[in-house]
């Protein structure tokens, strides 16, 4: 298994104020991986993700992708660059049907102008219908058949879950970001969740970047995982090993019954 | 964001009260009601505008509506309760809502005396307490009968009220119909008499109406035809409609395009008709309904709020009249517009060559406007969109300006537009011309709205952060929002210019932005026929009720009080349309060709 | 006596119906939790008791009063209070301010304090957090700021949605083991969670929730050893 890097981050510091959120990270996430970041409320784990997407300046050190710097970019750039994400408190278009919502995650595939759909070429109604095809596969492909024109704040929470995902499939990613995608979810929904997430590395060959509580699927799918505490790396490795570290038991898992 | 307050709705808890403060809270509002509307001197100017001739004045009808209102409201709310318990309490708030005239009589008639030797006038105060008011109140009896008369009165029509609601569909219905006709027909009855200025119809029009009001046979005949409609519908509405389902859907579609085609063809044939003052009262409409499309994709589509729309509608006219004015008017020396005159030295455009530069020049105007503000979200955007209106306004008015769009003396004689040797000169010919502009531009805002930058600008109406990470250039999309909404408020600017033929600093108010804005909001925000129905709503509305001076602004601010209260969508919301049903089975039939392909 | 009961509610979202006819009955200081799937009903039932809801059929009485005349803000100084699925904190105030709006409608100075300092040992947290506005918390952070704020206006009735939802593995024990001790001080508990494991191992009493109606309830202890449930919920 000796893969490429995807996304890599080089002595990552992130500090808001006073506050250090990110201390010097290094991260390296493999190709066609499942790359879990675990550790207590407040690490900095969400931080990274909004670090990758660069919706704020980081305070020092680089992000590549596949080699490209991302740090100058904004990050409407970035995502054409290939990544997509997903949100821990679920941030769909709430006001626009779940088709309309595929449709934007299309937007950076889609070639159509605005004059092309006032004078309706020929050119824009094909392109238009195309994505509307693919939206409606992606709608399948999620599980959401039939769900399309029903406006995203009316699903239940779990198809929003979903739909969170197939908007961020839509834009074809290399690298997807998911942050918590089982919150919320009794452990049957959860395992459901494990077996979609797989089929994503393993079907589409999206490398997967995930930040989760849920220790059942962390540990059941995750390749590599990363533990983080007040923004610093305190353990890497394989789940099994992860599992064991002291350090991560005492910042982390505890003893109790909950990573059962 | 401002979208999301108004398209949420709150399921509110109903809390069980008991029938008697109830019926005492009913009966209460209408005798507020009443109070402040003789306060204001509503009354006052209501009981010289006849309703029917010689018998009942709007103010007359206003008491009325009052406490038959109040009467039907409190059965409304206690349906809980019995029905004679029910009638008893409508007679109670009909009562209290009487007591309010038994009340003013009283106190206009007591208006000036002394208390422990201090002197008072409560005219002093409450000018509208007038004599004539009380003569009015007292029906020229003494005032101690009146007050007893009103407090019968009110008791009377709260039962009637109740009665009103009790009644069944059959009769209710065509009966309020009856007298809402009347009503109506006697507010309008002289807008009614100026669409109908023709020799042939005189005879007709002099046996319902006279220049005071209506005439009592004439509101008979309106009632007694509203009701036999009215009481045909409702009793055979439901046979007609079976009917009408049980014919061929090809017939259906027949039969309604039949009567979509009748409708457009009246409307269309409605201003000739009817004279140049509904022309222009709907050219109006209309100019009002384009600026709200354009502003309806800053505000309804992309989540911009923006208060200083006005802008971009005097951009479109200044631009214009500019260019379509002679440049002898123009007394201006300074390097660039003497640059400018001259290269039109010798000739002005014409109003069809200056329109594309007129919109244009609202389109960058739109782009500059947005630059300043891309980083400015939410509640901060009005103010600073605000803001920016009132400089460019300000600029207009300037000394600076002054040379070349005329400071507050504005620009005069500009032409009005020709096509093929016909002039658009009168408001109803100028209507036909923004009827036309307004189609093209709803076809506009609807190709846009469906369109993958519709969509951008939808994503970041509801999450601007997620709608970037999706790859969407906020820039580029929000530049576009304020640039080709502009264009909208341009043409509406440019043909503004054409119809008053000189333009001056003052006609772009702040007050053109807020009625912009209320008229989408009212409308439906994101809706395109709700800008429409807004328009006519907000704009039309107090145009046709004019001759009440300052009160219609009292029902304008009414109908947007009640129309967020109860509609709070607009009257004619947004919906979503179905695309993913009827493309499913393409993309099903699609995927099977593919599995097809593969496997062959 | 039943200090919560809940008879026979039917509530409706526009045509759809969410619950049909719920019953059970909660006493003094016990935790009951509702357990079932996304969708089956669980912060409905919640919402309907805090008054957010109006079920169209049915009643639910607090302390032996209807619901249905209570008006929605006298519910708290009543002391029904709801943490709401979702954190719906203050976002703009500070931690500290949020904490004090809790104890909005409460006048006595030193008891406020106390339970501030409660709330403050609960989770470690906050304390470290207490000048920060509330909007950057961290997702977990959020969650225990709502915990703290409801216990700040001193429940009798504590409505939990989920407090497990996005909490560290570690936090999640502290958090059951805070709620058993909020117990220990004469609350009663509605706790709806989909860690079904850990709920049903504090609670007394359970029932599941299947499609807006109860499929299957009794004593927690029972349950947590049901095949059914065992496959069903606890993975």
């Amino acid at each position: 298994m000796a893969q490429n890097t995807l996304l890599h981050t080089n002595a990552l510091v992130k500090r808001f104020g006073g506050l250090v959120a990110i201390d010097s990270l290094d991260l390296d996430v493999k190709e066609r991986t499942i790359h879990s970041i675990i550790g207590p409320n407040g690490a900095g784990k969400t931080t990274v993700f909004n670090c990758i997407m660069n919706f704020f300046p980081i305070t020092s050190g680089e992000i590549r992708l596949s080699g490209e710097r991302l740090n100058d970019l904004t990050p409407d750039r970035v995502a054409t660059r290939g990544i997509g994400r997903t949100y821990q408190n679920i941030r769909l278009f709430r006001n626009m049907s779940a088709l309309e919502n595929i449709m934007v995650g299309m937007h950076i595939h889609l070639k159509s102008s605005w004059w092309g759909a006032v004078l309706r070429t020929r050119r824009t109604l094909a392109d238009e219908k195309a994505g509307q095809d693919e939206a409606v596969r992606l709608l399948q492909y999620v599980g959401l058949r039939g769900k399309g024109d029903i406006l995203a704040r009316n699903l239940p929470y779990g198809d929003q879950r979903r739909l969170e995902i197939a908007r961020a499939l839509a834009m074809k990613p290399k690298l997807l970001l998911l942050d918590e995608p089982t919150a919320g979810m009794n452990p049957s929904e959860s395992q459901d969740m494990v077996t979609f997430i797989r089929g994503l590395r393993d079907e589409l060959g999206i490398t997967i970047l995930l930040i989760e509580h849920h220790m059942p699927v962390v540990m059941g799918m995750s390749d590599i995982v990363t533990v983080l505490d007040h923004g610093v790396k305190i353990s890497e490795g394989t789940p099994d090993h992860v599992k064991r570290d002291k350090k991560v038991i005492e910042a982390y898992l505890g003893t109790g019954v909950a990573h059962t | 964001m401002a979208f999301d307050v108004v398209a949420s709705t709150f399921q509110h808890k109903a809390i069980t009260k008991t029938a008697p403060r109830r019926a005492i809270e009913v009966g209460l509002m209408g005798f507020g009601l009443m109070i402040y509307f003789n306060l204001v001197g509503l009354i006052g100017q209501f009981m010289e505008r006849f309703i029917i001739e010689g018998l009942a004045t709007l103010a007359h009808t206003v008491f009325l509506g009052i406490a038959i209102g109040v009467g039907g409201l409190t059965s409304h709310r206690l349906l809980n309760e019995t029905v004679t318990r029910r009638y008893l309490y409508s007679a109670l708030a009909g009562l209290i809502s009487g007591c309010s005239l038994a009340v003013l009589v009283f106190v206009i008639d007591h208006a000036q005396g002394a208390i422990f030797g201090a002197e008072f006038d409560v005219r002093f105060m409450f000018v509208a307490l007038s004599p004539k008011l009380l003569d009015f109140l007292t029906f020229g009896t003494a005032p101690e009968n009146a007050v007893f008369y009103h407090l019968i009165g009110g008791v009377v029509l709260g039962l009637f009220g109740a009665l009103l609601y009790h009644l069944p569909n059959v009769l209710r219905r065509p009966l309020i119909g009856g007298l809402a006709a009347v009503w109506f027909i006697g507010l309008f009855s002289e807008l009614i008499q100026l669409a109908m200025q023709f020799e042939v119809v005189d005879d007709f029009r002099n046996f319902f109406f006279t220049w005071e009001g209506q005439t009592e046979q004439g509101a008979v005949t309106v009632f007694v035809i509203t009701f036999a409609i009215m009481a045909f519908v409702t009793h055979r509405g439901d046979a007609v409609m079976t009917g009408f389902r049980a014919m061929p859907s090809s017939g259906q579609k027949s039969a309604r395009y039949a009567l979509y085609l009748l409708a457009v063809v009246l409307f269309l044939l409605f201003p000739m008709a009817a004279g140049s003052f509904f022309g222009q009262v709907l050219m109006l409409v209309g100019l009002y309904a384009l600026m709200g499309m354009g502003l309806n994709i800053e505000i309804g589509l992309a989540g911009l709020l923006d208060m200083g729309f006005v802008a971009f509608f005097a951009t479109g006219a200044y631009t214009i009249a500019l260019f379509t004015t002679s440049t002898e008017d123009v007394a201006c020396v300074t390097p660039p517009c003497d640059y400018l005159i001259q290269i039109f030295d010798d000739r002005s455009l014409t109003w069809w060559e200056a329109l594309p530069i007129a919109m244009i020049a609202s389109l960058v105007m739109g782009v500059l406007f947005g630059i300043p503000v891309l980083k400015v979200r939410g509640d901060y955007l009005a103010v600073a969109t605000l803001g920016l209106g009132e400089i460019i306004r300000v600029v207009v008015v300037s000394d600076m300006a002054a040379p070349m769009l005329g400071g507050s003396q504005g620009i005069l004689a500009i032409p009005r537009p020709h096509l093929f040797g016909f002039e658009f000169s009168d408001p109803i010919q100028l209507f036909y011309l923004t009827l036309v502009s307004t189609i093209v531009a709803a076809y506009f805002a609807w190709a846009l709205e469906n369109s993958r930058l519709g969509r951008a600008w939808m994503a970041i109406r509801e999450d601007e952060d997620v709608g970037q990470a999706l790859g969407v250039n906020l820039i580029n999309v929000k530049l576009l929002a304020y640039g080709l909404g502009a264009v909208f408020a341009g043409l509406a600017g440019a043909i503004f210019a054409a119809m008053l033929a000189s333009i001056y600093p003052h006609s772009f108010q702040l007050l053109i932005s807020i009625n912009i804005l209320a008229l989408i909001i009212v409308g439906g925000i994101g809706s395109l026929p709700g800008v429409v129905v807004g328009s006519l709503m907000l704009i039309g509305t107090p145009e046709l009720l004019r001759e009440f001076g300052e009160f219609r602004f009292l029902a304008y601010g009414i109908v947007l009080v009640v129309m967020m209260r109860v509609k709070p969508l607009g009257l004619w919301p947004s919906s979503v349309r179905k695309r993913e049903l009827q493309s499913v089975e393409e993309a099903e039939a699609l995927i099977k060709q593919r599995t097809q392909g593969q496997k062959a | 006596m039943a200090i919560l009961e809940i008879n026979d509610i039917h509530v409706y979202y526009g045509n759809i119906r969410a619950l049909h006819g719920i019953s059970f009955s909660v006493e003094k200081g016990q935790i009951v939790t509702l357990i079932g799937a996304n969708g089956a009903g669980k912060t409905t039932t919640l919402n309907a008791i805090s008054g957010i809801l109006a079920p169209r059929q049915g009643s639910v009485r607090v302390f032996d009063q209807d619901l249905a005349r209570i008006m929605p803000h006298e519910l708290v100084p009543q002391g029904v209070v709801q943490v709401p699925e979702g954190r719906r904190i203050f976002s703009r105030l500070t931690v500290d301010e949020n904490l004090s709006m809790g104890a909005f409608t409460r006048k006595d100075k030193v008891a406020i304090a106390k339970d501030r300092e409660r709330v403050l040992e609960m989770f470690p947290r906050l304390r470290e957090r207490l000048t920060q506005i509330a909007g950057t918390l961290s997702g977990g952070e959020q969650q225990m700021l709502a915990m703290g704020r409801a216990i700040m206006s001193d429940p009798k009735i504590l409505l939990l949605d989920e407090p497990s939802m996005g909490l560290a593995p570690i936090l999640v024990d502290q958090v059951f083991e805070s709620i058993q001790d909020i117990r220990k001080q004469g609350v009663t508990i509605l706790l709806v969670e989909q860690n079904a494991y850990v709920a049903l191992q504090i609670a007394d009493y359970g029932y599941v929730l299947e499609s807006g109606q109860i499929a299957l309830k009794g004593p927690a202890k029972e349950l947590i050893k049901n095949e059914e449930i065992r496959k069903a919920y606890l993975g």
